[in-house]
């Protein structure tokens, strides 16, 4: 069991980063902070109701504007808690993080590139290196994977259901 | 009643719908052997495939695809003790025993017959509750409507794993979300940040993608290449006794019946349907001792527990509009992209839908218990796929899944933005499925939310002064308070002990 005293905080190996729940909390409760307060900014100034029996277009949305950010300030008061109190901390790990960065990174490559390369050779080509970066080195397994998959969604998506792929 | 039940069972003269039942039931199978995949991830995989598809055929495919799902988590649970999805935990504490004294097959006969019986008792439980259930919720007017609604929400939030303070901020954001678009009663823009293509809303199909197959993806990629799992020889299939079957016919009924109220329960789901039936099995049994070292009982007990709570769920999804588990959240999600809005009139203006549903719960009962016998060998090797391989394929259907919904690019970047955001999400143990609730029915919520204090001349007093309104509004404060108090309470605990 880890101590508490030392949990708080990161901690980066070459194969693991490790991060304490309560921290990571914080962090969230700050970004959602400031999501939720934009969101509440802007619909306090949506336009009134015209009939003033009703809330109008940013009644409910401030309302749960509200009741989200007390939400998200009780989570980071919990956050803080669990900091204090002696029961040890929950860890938070993200395995093999270099190689999850490099698939978020191709993913998003993937949304971008996806009309211009087209979907086949997209899928192809993406499949490819998603499985290279899972971990696969068979030869065979990263040629046949994705020319199977490839030829699996053109005769599911092009033929059988005639959707028009890029 | 016995009139559209016939109309049901007529949708099966269409060779298309048995098609849809077999491959339903086959992929479901193949997504609940697979360590770490369940129904959500499925159905939402599924979705795409049944775009073009006539709306009887592609639910039936995605109820069969459901069942089985649920079902395929116990093969490797027997097998190789790796639980294919939460709910087939508790089949692995005596299901994996009875492997390692050489009584595969008795387990997986017991753990298949139990599975049938479960959704076939529960199917009739849920005929017999649904239509009156959608019944009485005709005479709702939209302040019970509003609360039934937040009912849905809060239970499903408070139960969901983890803190239940967490459960209420997924339940913001997906509200929130919810409310990205033109607002129905005026017109106006919200949230769309001047971009036109957010003016119809978020897309439901490829939010559904995102939160739950492509953040799958990036865990596969944590775990890395998987190490090949040596399975049990299976033997002796069908080769238990009839009097060994029927005397588990208390268990299997007791568990059926539990597993399908706690199934009707949102929030509540298979999983805990499975434990609680367990549990329940092992206090009532003549054999207690049994259980955990390999006991037909409680392999029985779980099954049919968990197999039950499919139908379960279906009741508020299908009564109500209001789903009671995340698969069925997804499947709202399903429905609507058929142009189907689940919820009473369902019954009034399509009963060919729900009856057909009820239909197909039953005729998928053989199917499914003769697909689970025959490819038992199968579906135990299926835990092998290379999990690379998987997580490739998952994100190649994501990906054109997502452009097929609207043949636009502009699903497709939503998917990728929340497959993102599901993985930090799930990092932070913010619970995903209240997100995806509250995104499906967040803008009922509002609107009746509006319609209530304008029918009242807005005064707010219609929330207190309605009899039902205040019940339902009371447990959905409960559904909140008393899950916290006792992680509050579990804490205290825990801390006296450090």
């Amino acid at each position: 069991m880890e101590d508490y005293k030392n949990a708080l905080g990161w901690r980066l190996r070459w194969d693991a980063l490790r991060g304490s729940l309560p921290v990571l909390d914080l962090l969230g409760c700050a970004a959602l902070l400031v999501v939720f307060w934009q969101y509440f900014s802007q619909a306090s100034a949506l336009p009134q109701p015209l009939n003033k029996i009703d809330i109008g277009a940013g009644g409910f949305p401030t309302l749960l504007a509200i009741a989200t950010l007390i939400a998200i300030v009780a989570v980071a008061v919990a956050a803080v808690i669990r900091m204090l109190d002696p029961v040890p901390v929950t860890w938070v790990s993200i395995r093999r993080p270099f190689y999850v960065l490099a698939t978020v990174g191709l993913l998003f490559l993937q949304s971008i590139y996806f009309e211009k390369l087209g979907a086949l050779p997209s899928v192809l080509i993406f499949a490819l290196l998603t499985m290279l970066a899972c971990g696969e080195r068979r030869p065979l397994h990263l040629i046949g994977v994705p020319l199977a998959l490839a030829g699996f969604i053109y005769v599911v998506f092009n033929l059988a259901l005639d959707v028009n792929l890029p | 009643m016995f009139e559209s039940l016939a109309i049901g069972f007529s949708a099966f003269g269409d060779p298309m719908v048995w098609f849809a039942l077999v491959f339903g039931a086959l992929v479901g199978y193949l997504i609940g052997a697979i360590p770490g995949l369940g129904p959500s991830l499925g159905v939402a995989l599924l979705i795409p495939f049944t775009y073009g598809m006539d709306p009887v055929v592609s639910i039936v495919g995605l109820v069969a695809l459901y069942a089985a799902a649920e079902y395929g988590g116990a093969i490797t649970a027997i097998l190789i003790n790796s639980p294919g999805t939460a709910a087939a935990v508790a089949t692995s504490w005596d299901g994996y025993p009875l492997t390692q004294q050489g009584r595969t097959g008795e387990a997986l006969t017991v753990s298949i017959l139990s599975s049938g019986a479960g959704i076939f008792i529960s199917t009739l439980f849920l005929i017999i509750t649904a239509v009156p259930l959608s019944e009485f919720a005709l005479r709702f007017g939209p302040g019970e409507y509003f609360a039934l609604a937040l009912v849905g929400l809060s239970l499903v939030a408070g139960l969901s794993e983890g803190s239940p303070l967490k459960g209420t901020v997924a339940m913001g954001i997906g509200l929130a979300l919810a409310t990205i678009g033109l607002d129905v009663q005026t017109g106006v823009p919200r949230f769309t940040m001047g971009n036109p293509e957010f003016f119809e809303g978020l897309p439901l199909v490829p939010v559904l993608l995102g939160l739950y197959a492509l953040s799958e993806v990036l865990f596969m990629i944590e775990d890395g290449p998987s190490e090949k799992v040596k399975s049990a020889p299976i033997g002796g299939l069908l080769a238990l006794p009839v009097k060994t079957i029927f005397g588990l016919k208390t268990p299997i009924i007791r568990s059926s019946v539990l597993g399908y109220v706690i199934g009707v329960i949102p929030g509540a789901g298979a999983s805990i349907a499975s434990f609680v039936s367990y549990a329940v099995s092992k206090r009532l049994s003549k054999t207690p001792e049994k259980f955990g070292k390999g006991s037909l009982e409680g392999v029985a007990s779980s099954e049919a527990a968990n197999n039950s709570a499919v139908a379960g769920a279906m009741a508020p999804l299908l009564a109500l509009g209001i789903p009671g588990s995340p698969t069925t959240a997804i499947m709202i999600g399903a429905l609507m992209v058929q142009g189907i809005q689940p919820g009473p009139l369902l019954f009034a203006k399509s009963p060919e839908i729900p009856y057909t549903i009820f239909a197909s719960l039953w005729v998928g009962v053989p199917v499914m218990v003769l697909i689970g016998l025959a490819g038992a060998r199968i579906w135990a090797k299926v835990a092998n796929i290379p999990r690379p391989a998987i997580a490739a394929i998952v994100a190649g259907i994501c990906y054109v899944g997502a452009y097929a919904s609207h043949t636009t690019m502009f699903p497709v970047h939503i998917m990728t933005a929340f497959g993102v955001l599901g993985y930090i999400l799930r990092k932070l143990e913010i619970p995903l499925a209240p997100i995806i609730l509250a995104l499906v029915l967040g803008e009922m919520m509002e609107t009746n939310f509006r319609r209530a204090l304008i029918s009242n001349k807005g005064e707010w007093s219609i929330f207190y002064t309605s009899p039902m309104t205040v019940i339902l509004i009371a447990i959905a404060v409960l559904a909140f308070v008393l899950p916290a108090l006792s992680q509050l309470r579990t804490r205290r605990a825990k801390a006296k002990t450090v």
